[in-house]
């Protein structure tokens, strides 16, 4: 007995060792969570008005407001390439246009005087009318809402000031590095000229008319593409009411338009390099074809993707942040769409020295995760996270009504969210490893490297052919080159004359060449020296007493020097000297692009210059098209003539070439006169060239 | 659309932007539950039953403004590293590990002290000492659970996990299922009383990188320099990201002092706002927050700034479009009028029919934003700030010159009643805005109280904007809108207008 009790004792000791040497385990392994109050949201009425409209409704007392938002079916995908712009134009001025009933003005200070807001915008596939107000005014902003939706005015004066903020927008676009990196990589995977990627240019502007506008609103704005969802501190027969009496009336007339949404195209492996030297970062972004809300793949994608690069526990963030510390916003994100698919994205900022490093580290992460299955603790974060994220999808009357207000919107069911729960739920390990293999493809990769490509640690050519992105902002008016292999033909018989007239074997030898002169401007002098290194260098020295700026073309670079300081140059002013660098000698190197088939020529007509006989050849460049002058006896290039954008606006461009003179076998216009407008403005005088002289590389970067 | 970015845009620029007026929300008020634990550590409950979450908060009363010197950056390096763990979590042996990282520690001093040496010391020495420095780092990695804490939030269902450092604060705010709420607390609890600032040398490498982003674009370049022009002596002169060598400098050493001085419970506030029941979170919360050490409430002197002279102004060129900003001293937000500043700013430059937009907008087309602020700097005496986007082909001085018509305006002719009704109307709705959510009422809540001394002044500021007459705007305009009070910074398109 005693024995069996020492045994116990023991036993009882040991066991009590045992626990003491056991690590105690952290408090936050060892709480125990109480169980979640029920997700119990507002209830959501839905009807329609007597003319169709869907309406959804939620009553929310805890603040005396009332929220009204509309979605029309239209936006981007509905407007027509010839008209690029004009659904961004359209969702600005419908509201800051006015209505038939109250002028724009007027309702700008009705609104700010109760306190009330009423907005639009255009988003891919809709056209968004939103407002809100304190709820003693909602009736009076119901009404204004329903006029903004039925009779919109475009005032004139609104639309130019519309077209003047997107102007402004367009001259902006480059100054934000990751913004030119989104917008870059899109133009790649959608299409440059895809609804969901095509960027506006000035031109796009100048051909926005307000009889656009009409006719957007005419065909899109009616009963049966219109839905709308209201919230706030209301009774909900009253609001129905008030939007039947506003909106009642309002009736669809014929077909509903149609709206085909644009093909994605096939995804190719492409890397993509822009430089930009006022920047310290290297902005990168890398984009794959991803998949439709409503895709079976959804879930695991989702949790795919989460586990890849979604927040401080996901891979890309721990490899490039955490653990090389290469960035500040490392990771991936999908972008799926109700109505497409969208993209994948994977993306970091980092300084030069290590943009390939970071590239690389992220390569890396994408290929390991088709290659092995992700850890069950990974997979167990992800999907725990999601679903103990769900209760936010319901904290806010605000996003209950607007997810409900979507899904109705693109035809998807109610409870489509709870769906993605449920299959979140079911995703295995095997499942995020079939997807990862689907539509992770490193061999359909879209790369976009943004940042000063001379510090890079080593060149993207490490990772394919490096294509070169032009930012540059494009003015003037865009000219169509429709395919014409017989205007082609004889465009290039007329640039051959022209060579043949300055002289064939010096053209054919040209390496560099070099002029000495002065440029003549409101009667100031400034002597010059101008450079050019074919095919991609230019340099002008502009010698202003002792000091020397210099402005130098070095491939895509354009910087600017004076003493030991450099910039790099504004856009506008880099696309001026790139013109100045085609045209330089009397256009030595756009002949020799055109001939080389870079630029593209085309005959125009038979003309006169200077009341002689002349050959007229229109050519695209990237930043104008221009319009050639050949001397119909002599071949030589008389004249060129462009639209350019100066200070007031459009101005009429001539640049006159004269008095030639043989310079070792190169005939050369000694005088240049320019004409804006038809009134000399300025000119310029060669008195030296040298041709060969062996200018260096180097002398184009410092 | 692009109008709405634009204005978000800049906001984002700053911390946050509201303005505020309320008649009553009484109820609101009377819900909020508050008790100051015994450590020193105040405590405010407010619950909201709209959906089964909440969003917890620690205010800490410390920022960018509290900063020496030779070490900008510093509260703003801390705010990252609360994110590293404690002794608990994020180490696979904390006991050896802090043995390595004490060896880390010494190497990195050691490596300092040699770089700070004048005359300099040699090449050799320092590439020894760095590869010492490495080895150190590389040994006590070894120990580290990778981002643990944050996993073990997100896990759980946090969507939100983040902090901001600004010049006034460092706020440490997250939302979680309201069944949570005892994990808050202890991840709070845990982090604010056992921070292990491990990986700290390879976190100040992603902290350059954050200084590298907001340098990406002109405007924060442009902003980075205007602070240190407006101010001479006080420290809003240094954005709280701080300047790269002292970023190099700093040792965890430092940042731990930091910690010791600034994180005690006497120094903290905690704030709830959710489905919570305060009758149960109360003791949960004080069960482990009340364990923070409590400390002394640090001294709150700050080098004052003395009054301008003279116009400053800075003109920074640069191949970006322009920009232009225009402040003038103003005083701290604790000041009786400076509801007087809200009415300003709201007038000047609040929806489609402000001042600034009828004028530089619409009417003279110089812009494509113009708007007007108080928000920058609040404990201490700040910047009434003024802002302007130019239209293409317009300057940022085409857009001054319209900008001081409008002041001049406002000098001397008084508001109409109908932009006083019309400021009062559009106050009450942005107050409403700005605490119809759990994030925005926690937020202002411990900034009241803080700044204030009573987080119940935030629903005082309706009445304060009530009283508000254009006789008020008039002087108030008159005071601070002269010249001498006045920084200007530009943008300037670099313009090689010669080449053409």
């Amino acid at each position: 007995m005693a024995k069996k009790l020492l045994c116990i004792i023991l036993l009882v000791i040991s066991a009590f060792t045992l626990m003491a040497q056991e690590k105690p385990k952290r408090v936050v392994d060892n709480l125990v969570f109480p169980k979640l109050n029920d997700i119990a949201p507002p209830p959501v009425t839905e009807f329609n008005l007597s003319n169709g409209i869907v309406v959804m409704v939620v009553e929310d007392h805890d603040f005396p407001t009332v929220n009204i938002r509309a979605m029309v079916k239209g936006g981007k995908v509905a407007e027509l390439l010839e008209k690029n712009g004009l659904s961004d134009l359209f969702g600005e001025v419908l509201r800051s246009g006015g209505t038939k009933n109250m002028k724009s003005d007027d309702i700008d200070k009705y609104l700010d005087r109760i306190g009330a807001s009423i907005e639009s915008y255009s988003e891919e596939s809709a056209i968004i009318l939103y407002g809100d107000c304190l709820k003693e005014n909602a009736d009076e902003v119901l009404k204004l809402f329903a006029d903004f939706l039925t009779s919109p005015a475009f005032e004139d004066e609104k639309i130019e000031l519309s077209k003047t903020q997107l102007r402004s927008m367009i001259s902006r676009r480059n100054d934000e590095p990751m913004k030119v990196v989104t917008r870059e990589i899109n133009k790649i995977l959608y299409g440059k000229d895809s609804p969901y990627a095509r960027q506006i240019e000035y031109w796009d502007v100048d051909n926005l008319k307000k009889e656009d506008l009409i006719d957007y609103h005419k065909k899109y704005f009616r009963p049966d593409m219109t839905y709308i969802a209201v919230w706030g501190d209301f009774s909900t027969s009253d609001i129905k009411d008030k939007l039947e009496k506003y909106l009642g009336g309002w009736k669809s007339e014929g077909a509903k338009p149609e709206i085909v949404l644009p093909s994605i195209p096939e995804q190719k492996y492409s890397v993509n390099q822009i430089e930009k030297n006022d920047v310290e970062q290297t902005s990168i972004f890398m984009g794959n074809l991803g998949l439709r809300y409503d895709d079976p793949d959804y879930a695991a994608t989702y949790i795919m993707s989460e586990i890849l690069g979604g927040g401080f526990s996901s891979r890309l963030f721990k490899k490039v942040r955490t653990e090389m510390g290469l960035a500040y916003g490392a990771g991936s994100f999908m972008s799926p769409e109700f109505d497409r698919k969208g993209m994948f994205y994977f993306y970091t900022s980092t300084k030069p020295s290590t943009t390939s490093k970071a590239l690389s580290a992220m390569l890396d992460e994408i290929k390991k995760i088709r290659e092995a299955p992700v850890t069950d603790n990974e997979l167990k974060i992800a999907k725990e996270g999601f679903l103990n994220r769900f209760a936010f999808q319901f904290d806010s009357t605000d996003k209950l009504v607007n997810r409900m207000l979507t899904y109705k919107f693109y035809n998807y069911p109610t409870d489509f969210n709870k769906k993605i729960r449920d299959a979140v739920e079911k995703v295995t390990k095997e499942d995020v490893q079939r997807v990862a293999q689907r539509y992770l493809l490193p061999e359909k990769l879209t790369i976009v490297a943004l940042g000063k490509v001379k510090e890079f640690d080593e060149p993207l050519s490490k990772y394919g052919t490096v294509n070169i992105i032009d930012i540059t902002i494009p003015k003037g008016k865009k000219v169509e080159m429709a395919v014409n292999p017989e205007a082609e033909k004889k465009a290039l018989e007329i640039i051959k004359k022209a060579v043949k007239a300055i002289g064939e074997p010096a053209f054919n030898s040209l390496k560099d060449f070099y002029s000495d002169g002065k440029l003549i401007n409101d009667g100031q002098e400034i002597p010059y020296k101008s450079y050019l290194l074919f095919p991609d260098k230019y340099a002008v020295e502009f010698l202003f007493g002792e000091e020397i700026l210099k402005l130098a073309i070095d491939g895509s670079s354009a910087m600017m020097f004076q003493g030991i300081q450099k910039a790099p140059m504004p856009e506008s002013e880099a696309a001026d000297i790139r013109q100045a660098m085609l045209t330089e000698g009397g256009g030595l190197l756009l002949f020799k692009e055109i001939l080389e088939g870079k630029l593209k020529a085309q005959y125009v007509k038979e003309g006169t210059f200077a009341g002689n006989p002349a050959e007229l050849v229109a050519v695209q460049t990237k930043e104008l098209p221009l319009l050639l002058f050949f001397d119909k006896k002599s071949g030589l290039l008389q004249a060129i003539r462009s639209e350019d954008m100066g200070e007031k606006g459009k101005e009429d461009v001539v640049e006159i070439y004269k008095n030639f003179k043989d310079f070792q076998g190169l005939k050369i216009p000694q005088d240049i006169v320019i004409n804006t407008n038809n009134e000399p403005k300025a000119s310029s005088k060669i008195w030296k060239v040298k041709i060969n002289s062996g200018i260096s590389p180097d002398f184009f970067k410092k | 659309m692009y109008r709405k970015k634009l204005t978000l845009f800049i906001l984002l620029t700053f911390v946050f932007s509201f303005l505020v007026a309320a008649e009553g929300f009484e109820e609101i008020q009377k819900s909020v539950y508050e008790k100051t634990l015994p450590n020193g550590l105040k405590v405010l409950i407010l619950p909201r039953h709209n959906a089964p979450v909440f969003t917890g908060l620690i205010y800490a009363d410390v920022g960018g403004v509290n900063e020496n010197q030779n070490a900008t950056g510093l509260a703003h390096i801390f705010e990252h590293m609360a994110f590293k763990g404690t002794k608990t979590i994020g180490t696979k042996d904390y006991e050896k590990e802090k043995v390595a990282l004490d060896k880390v520690e010494k190497a990195f001093l050691e490596l300092r002290a040699a770089r700070d040496r004048k005359p300099k010391a040699s090449e050799t020495e320092l590439k020894a000492l760095e590869e010492k420095f490495h080895l150190a780092e590389q040994e006590a990695q070894q120990y580290v659970v990778q981002n643990e804490l944050g996993e073990i939030l997100e896990r759980e269902g946090c969507p939100d996990l983040n902090a901001f450092t600004a010049f006034d604060q460092t706020v440490y705010m997250y939302s979680l299922p309201s069944n949570k709420l005892e994990l808050w607390a202890a991840m709070e609890a845990d982090r604010f009383t056992n921070p292990v600032l491990r990986e700290f040398y390879k976190e100040k490498e992603v902290i350059m990188e954050e200084k590298r982003m907001g340098q990406s674009s002109a405007i924060g370049r442009l902003l980075d320099d205007f602070m240190a022009v407006a101010y001479k002596n006080h420290m809003y002169r240094s954005w709280v990201i701080g300047c790269i060598s002292d970023l190099q400098h700093i040792s965890r050493t430092d940042a731990e002092a930091w910690f010791d001085k600034w994180y005690r419970a006497k120094n903290l506030t905690a704030v709830i706002v959710g489905d919570v029941d305060p009758n149960t979170a109360m003791p949960i919360i004080e069960k482990y927050l009340g364990k923070i050490p409590s400390g002394e409430k640090p001294c709150q002197f700050v080098s004052e700034e003395p009054p301008q002279r003279a116009e400053k102004r800075i003109i920074m060129e640069d191949p970006s479009q322009p920009f232009l900003v225009v402040a003038y001293h103003k005083p701290a937000f604790d000041d009786p009028e400076n509801a007087v500043y809200d009415a300003i700013a709201d007038i000047m430059g609040g929806g489609r029919s402000s001042r600034l937009h009828t004028s530089l907008v619409k009417e003279k087309k110089v812009a494509m934003y113009a708007g007007a602020y108080t928000e920058l700097g609040k404990k201490y005496p700040g910047l009434f700030l003024f802002l302007a986007v130019p239209s293409q082909g317009k300057t940022a001085e085409d857009c001054e010159k319209a900008i001081y018509e409008e002041i001049e305006k406002l000098k001397t002719t008084p508001v109409t009643d109908e932009e006083l009704a019309g400021l009062k109307a559009r106050a009450k709705k942005n107050f409403i805005q700005t605490i119809d959510n759990n994030h925005g009422l926690a937020l202002n809540l411990a900034i009241y109280q803080n700044l204030t001394g009573d987080w119940k002044n935030l629903f005082k500021e309706l009445e304060k904007i009530d009283k508000v007459t254009s006789e008020d705007i008039m002087r108030i305009a008159n005071k601070i809108f002269i010249k001498s009070n006045r920084t200007v910074g530009i943008v300037q398109t670099t313009s090689s207008s010669e080449s053409k």
